[in-house]
C-alpha cells in the first residue's frame, strides 16, 4: 500500500474499527468480522474517493451509531438465548419451591422472608424463561416489575433492619414506637414492592396464558400475582394506617389481622411451591415455537 | 416453510425488507447489497456493516437466504467476500410483503394521497 492519504487514513481507520468489534459478541465475531471490516474498508474507500475527508467522517460517524446500536441488540439477542432454556426454568423452578417453604416460615418473622423474596427471582426468571420469547413485550414488563417489586422489598428490609432492628421483639416495638412516621414510610415503601411484585407476576400470568406457555395449573401465576398484590394492601391497611396516626400497630396488635396475614403468608408459600414444581417438572417440556418473524 | 411467509405475524424490518430485494436480482455479497439497498432509496436508507450482518445472521437462520459454497466469479472477486441468495421461503416473503405495500399504495392512491398517478 502506498503512503497517499488514502491509504494512510483507510489503514487507521480499518484498525480501529477491528478493535472497535470486540464490542459485538465473540461469536458474532467469528463470524462476521472478515466480512463487516471489508465492507467497512470498501465504504471508507468510497466515501473518501467522493467526497475527501467529509466523506471519511460522515461515514465513520454513521458507522459508529451502527456498531453501538447492533452491538447492544446482538448481546441482548445473545443473552436472552441463554435465557431461555430449560436449565434456567429447571433451577428457577427449585428456588421457588425453596422461596415458597421460606414464605410459609416468614410467617413468625425472622430472615427467612429475605431469603424468599431472593429465591423467588428464581421463580420470576423461571417463569419468563418458560414463555421462551413468547410472552412478548407483557411478559417481559411482567418479568421487569416483578424485579423491581422484590428489590424495593429487599432495600425496604435492609433499610428499615438498620433503624428498628433489636435483639428482642420488645426493643423492636419500642424503636418503632419511638419513631412511628418513619416506620410507617417503611412499611409503605414495602407494601408497594410488594403490590408491584404482585402485579408483575400477575402480568406474567396473563402472558403465560395468552401464550399457552404452561401446559399445567396455568393460572397459578396469576393466582399468585393477585395473592401478592392482595397481602400488600393488607399490610397498609394493618399497620400503616396506625403508625401513620403515631400508634405502634403492634400494640394492640388484633388477633385477627395476625391470623389474615399469617393465612396470607401460608398460601403464598403453598402458591410458590406450586409454582416451583410445575415449572420444575415442565422444564424439559416443548413450547410451540411460532414461525420465525421479524429479521 | 411457507407458513413463514403466509403467516401474519412474521413481519419484515425495513433492512430486511431491502436485503431481500437486492437478492430477488441475484445472488450478492455484502457490500454490493449495501450500495445497492442505497441506490433504490437514493440514499435514505444506509445499512451499516453492524445492521447488514445482523439481518443476514438472523435471515440464515430464519432460512429466508442461504450462503453460496462457491463465488459466482472466483477469477474477479476477493475470495474473502461471501455471497447469498434468496431461498424459496425468503422469495415467497418478499413478494407477500410486496403485495401488501401494494394493496397500501392502491389505497393511498384511491385516497388521492400520491401526487403521481400510476399510468395504467
Amino acid at each position: 500500500m502506498n503512503n497517499s492519504p488514502l491509504a494512510n487514513s483507510l489503514s487507521v481507520s480499518v484498525r480501529i474499527y477491528r478493535v472497535l468489534l470486540v464490542a459485538y459478541p465473540e461469536k458474532f465475531r467469528e463470524h462476521y468480522e472478515t466480512q463487516m471490516v471489508q465492507v467497512f474498508r470498501d465504504s471508507f474507500r468510497e466515501a473518501y474517493h467522493c467526497n475527501g475527508v467529509p466523506g471519511a467522517i460522515d461515514l465513520w460517524l454513521h458507522t459508529f451509531a451502527d456498531l453501538l446500536v447492533t452491538a447492544l441488540m446482538e448481546r441482548i439477542m445473545e443473552r436472552s438465548q441463554y435465557m431461555f432454556s430449560p436449565r434456567v426454568v429447571l433451577w428457577g423452578g427449585v428456588a421457588s419451591v425453596f422461596s415458597g417453604m421460606l414464605w410459609m416460615m416468614s410467617a413468625s418473622g425472622g430472615a427467612a422472608g429475605v431469603l424468599a423474596l431472593v429465591l423467588g427471582l428464581g421463580g420470576l426468571a423461571a417463569l419468563y424463561s418458560r414463555q421462551a420469547g413468547q410472552g412478548g413485550k407483557l411478559g417481559l414488563a411482567g418479568f421487569a416489575l416483578g424485579i423491581i417489586g422484590t428489590v424495593l422489598v429487599l432495600a425496604v428490609l435492609w433499610w428499615g433492619s438498620t433503624i428498628f432492628s433489636g435483639p428482642t421483639y420488645a426493643i423492636i416495638h419500642l424503636r418503632i414506637e419511638r419513631q412511628p412516621v418513619l416506620a410507617g414510610r417503611a412499611v409503605l415503601m414495602g407494601s408497594l414492592g410488594l403490590v408491584t411484585l404482585g402485579i408483575g407476576l400477575a402480568l406474567l400470568g396473563l402472558a403465560s396464558l395468552r401464550s399457552k406457555t404452561l401446559h399445567r395449573w396455568r393460572g397459578l401465576p396469576l393466582g399468585l400475582g393477585l395473592l401478592n398484590t392482595i397481602q400488600g394492601i393488607t399490610i397498609v391497611l394493618l399497620a400503616y394506617e396506625p403508625l401513620s396516626q403515631g400508634r405502634n400497630f403492634f400494640d394492640p396488635w388484633p388477633p385477627q389481622g395476625y391470623a389474615l396475614i399469617a393465612t396470607e403468608f401460608v398460601l403464598l408459600g403453598l402458591g410458590w411451591i406450586g409454582l416451583g414444581t410445575m415449572l420444575a417438572t415442565e422444564a424439559e417440556a416443548q413450547v410451540a415455537q411460532p414461525p420465525p418473524a421479524s429479521a | 416453510m411457507d407458513e413463514t411467509a403466509s403467516n401474519p405475524k412474521t413481519t419484515l424490518t425495513p433492512a430486511a425488507f431491502h436485503i431481500l430485494l437486492v437478492l430477488a436480482g441475484g445472488e450478492n455479497h455484502g457490500y454490493a447489497i449495501m450500495r445497492e439497498v442505497a441506490e433504490h432509496t437514493q440514499g435514505k436508507m444506509r445499512l451499516g456493516p453492524g445492521t447488514l450482518y445482523g439481518t443476514i445472521k438472523r435471515m440464515l437462520a430464519d432460512g429466508w437466504i442461504e450462503e453460496l459454497d462457491e463465488r459466482p466469479d472466483p477469477q474477479l472477486d476477493d475470495e474473502r467476500r461471501r455471497y447469498y441468495r434468496l431461498t424459496g421461503v425468503g422469495r415467497k416473503l418478499v413478494q407477500a410483503e410486496a403485495e401488501r405495500l401494494e394493496q397500501l399504495v392502491d389505497i393511498a392512491r384511491g385516497k388521492k394521497l400520491l401526487r403521481n398517478p400510476r399510468s395504467a
